[in-house]
């Protein structure tokens, strides 16, 4: 399955024909903008406590409100914004780490190209999201041991959700190596690269300058899909209680509360469903987005 | 492929020797020992419990006695390399390996159905799709797969809870009491995975039906059923054992949110403990297991592949 270089032209022409990938890129941007500027425009404090505990929803409070009286519509704002923040942020890591080992790899080929998917094939046979939970708790306490010894005390909160970006970032470039080093030993054999290195340019520059312009349309496609897995992982640990700290909210972290209540004498349904509704509706999204531009880039793979 | 499994197995060891090592210079170096309470007790106490647990003397000391290579306080060698996971520091009176044997029957019991679940549902749903290629049933199978792949297990499950549970009262709402609340459970724990399944079970028969041995079998008149059901399935499933592994893997860990949803006395819930509490002995014993189980685990599935695609080629 590989691309034509460079990417075909009218990709964008098939995307916007595509009106699945038009609805999710409109659901993406109203979950976005609603991140950033609904606080601001709803005026809404996700961690203010009232007396109005468990109140369903109304047109006072959008979404209703848990058991301490918050919000809940401005909950699933502030978790969309630290949940979208760790998936973006995390994503881009793995896309950082990925691309270049992918573009080393390849580009160095013979041993060390062995030498190096044989420790990618090593990493894939380790349970990542069980490490993942120790990193996240043992690095936490690290940072935060540290952050009040230099003093950055407005920084101790957001520890956990910096610790969570970083050890995320790091988790799930695997695949995103194997695609790139997949690329870049098809690229390499081509005659710009030929020329480039005829003309006696650098190797820095050829894997700069030459491939990388031309996996443009691939890390694309992959940082879509690595997105939502991000997201489903930082909400994972925060649906265990090992993710995000309260009273911060993460999507995960909301789900967890919102099943807490679940029960056969009354169930505060809104806890739940609303949450699960923004959550899944932005994975759904990214996935039908990044489904829809590998189609749009890749007529071929289309089946 | 005798020398083919025992290259395999030794960088097994290896992998597994440094996933030990990680671990221990995790958890041990994690601030905060496993008696550190808000209340502190006194360093005499202190003293006496971390000698108790050989938790006294140097990092080096500790992991070469956790390892088993060197004689503990008692003057023993009691460690992994004897079998022994050691005291669990947070439940009073169990040890590690009690805890293991009597929780993870359990996580794997839950494991074993959905891994059922996933691989049959996914393989069925897969070929369905890709022999009515381009009908309403393959479009109507991928997006639902999309759908299963994106709604995480910890929205599946609460739903499934509130409306087979609560709504209908069919299902128990969680436990491990009767074999009906198994289902549940095993059905959110498969749900992502019947869609992996079923997704490369598609395109894998999607390019076997182009194959020519697909066309000579179709040619000798052999009934449209035994050529996909028979002769081209034995081929395309190939990519779904290489997928067992990870997927075995995947099931282990995402058992740990089932097991916490439904109250399910699994090993997933002493897992999470065991890093709240700091409870070392139990984190580390928890994890090395874990990681071993599937790691054995990949090294099966692969040499089962490679045995079964040389065979293929070989016919």
């Amino acid at each position: 399955m590989s691309l034509p270089h460079p990417p075909p032209p009218g990709a964008w022409k098939r995307l916007r024909k595509n009106p699945v990938a038009m609805i999710a890129m409109a659901v993406l941007a109203f979950v976005i903008f609603m991140a950033i500027f609904g606080p601001l425009i709803f005026h809404t404090d996700p961690h203010a406590t009232s007396r109005a505990q468990f109140q369903p929803p109304s047109t006072k409070y959008l979404f209703g409100t848990d058991n301490n009286g918050r919000d809940s519509f401005g909950r699933v704002l502030e978790g969309a914004r630290i949940s979208l923040l760790v998936g973006f942020c995390g994503a881009m890591i793995n896309l950082i780490i990925g691309t270049i080992y992918g573009l080393i790899s390849g580009y160095a080929g013979g041993r060390v190209d062995g030498l190096m998917m044989r420790f990618i094939e090593i990493l894939y046979a380790i349970p990542r999201l069980i490490l993942l939970i120790i990193f996240t708790a043992v690095f936490d306490k690290h940072f935060k041991t540290w952050l009040t010894g230099h003093g950055y005390l407005e920084l101790v909160g957001y520890s956990k959700i910096i610790i969570l970006i970083v050890t995320l970032g790091a988790i799930e470039w695997l695949t995103m190596a194997r695609i790139v080093r997949g690329q870049v030993l098809v690229l390499k054999n081509l005659q710009f690269v030929a020329a480039a290195r005829a003309l006696g340019q650098s190797h820095a520059r050829i894997l700069f300058r030459h491939l990388l312009p031309n996996l443009v349309g691939i890390v694309i496609v992959y940082l879509t899909l690595t997105i939502p897995a991000v997201v489903l992982d930082e909400s994972f640990l925060s649906f265990l209680g090992l993710g995000v700290n309260a009273p911060q909210a993460s999507w995960g972290s909301l789900l967890s509360d919102g099943a807490q209540v679940i029960n056969p004498v009354k169930s505060y349904w809104w806890l739940l469903v609303f949450p699960a509704i923004v959550m899944s509706a932005t994975l759904l999204a990214l996935n039908f987005l990044g489904d829809a531009l590998r189609d749009a880039l890749d007529p071929k793979a289309r089946r | 492929m005798f020398a083919y499994i025992l290259r395999r197995s030794a960088s097994m060891l290896v992998v597994l020797f440094f996933v030990i090592t990680i671990t221990f210079v995790l958890v041990r170096s994690m601030p905060g020992g496993p008696f550190t309470r808000e209340r502190k007790l006194n360093p005499a106490t202190q003293k006496q419990l971390e000698a108790q647990f050989d938790l006294d003397g140097s990092l080096w000391d500790q992991y070469t006695t956790y390892l088993g290579v060197r004689k503990n306080n008692s003057g023993q060698y009691q460690g992994l390399l004897q079998g022994d996971l050691k005291l669990s520091t947070s439940i009073k009176a169990r040890s590690v390996r009690e805890i293991l044997a009597q929780t993870l029957p359990i996580s794997f019991t839950l494991g074993t159905a959905a891994l059922l679940i996933a691989s049959l549902g996914g393989v069925w749903l897969g070929s369905l799709a890709a022999v009515r290629h381009h009908s309403p049933i393959d479009v109507g199978a991928m997006l639902a797969a999309l759908f299963l792949i994106s709604i995480p297990t910890f929205v599946i499950g609460p739903v499934l809870i509130l409306l087979f549970a609560i709504k209908l009262r069919a299902l128990p709402v969680g436990g491990w009491n009767s074999p009906a609340s198994l289902i549940l459970p095993a059905l959110t724990l498969a749900g992502p995975y019947i869609a992996y399944v079923a997704r490369l079970m598609r395109t894998s028969m999607l390019e076997v039906l182009q194959q020519d041995f697909v066309r000579t079998a179709r040619a000798k008149g052999l009934s449209e059923n035994r050529v996909i059901y028979q002769h081209a399935l034995k081929v395309a499933i190939l990519p779904v054992v290489s997928f067992l592994g990870p997927l075995a893997a995947n099931l282990l860990t995402g058992s740990i949110v089932v097991e916490t949803i439904f109250n399910i006395p699994g090993a997933g819930p002493f897992f999470v403990n065991s890093i709240l509490s700091t409870d070392v002995f139990l984190l580390e014993g928890v994890t090395i297991v874990y990681c071993t189980l599937i790691i054995v685990l990949n090294l099966v599935v692969d040499i089962a592949y490679t045995w079964l695609d040389r065979r293929i080629r070989l016919e």
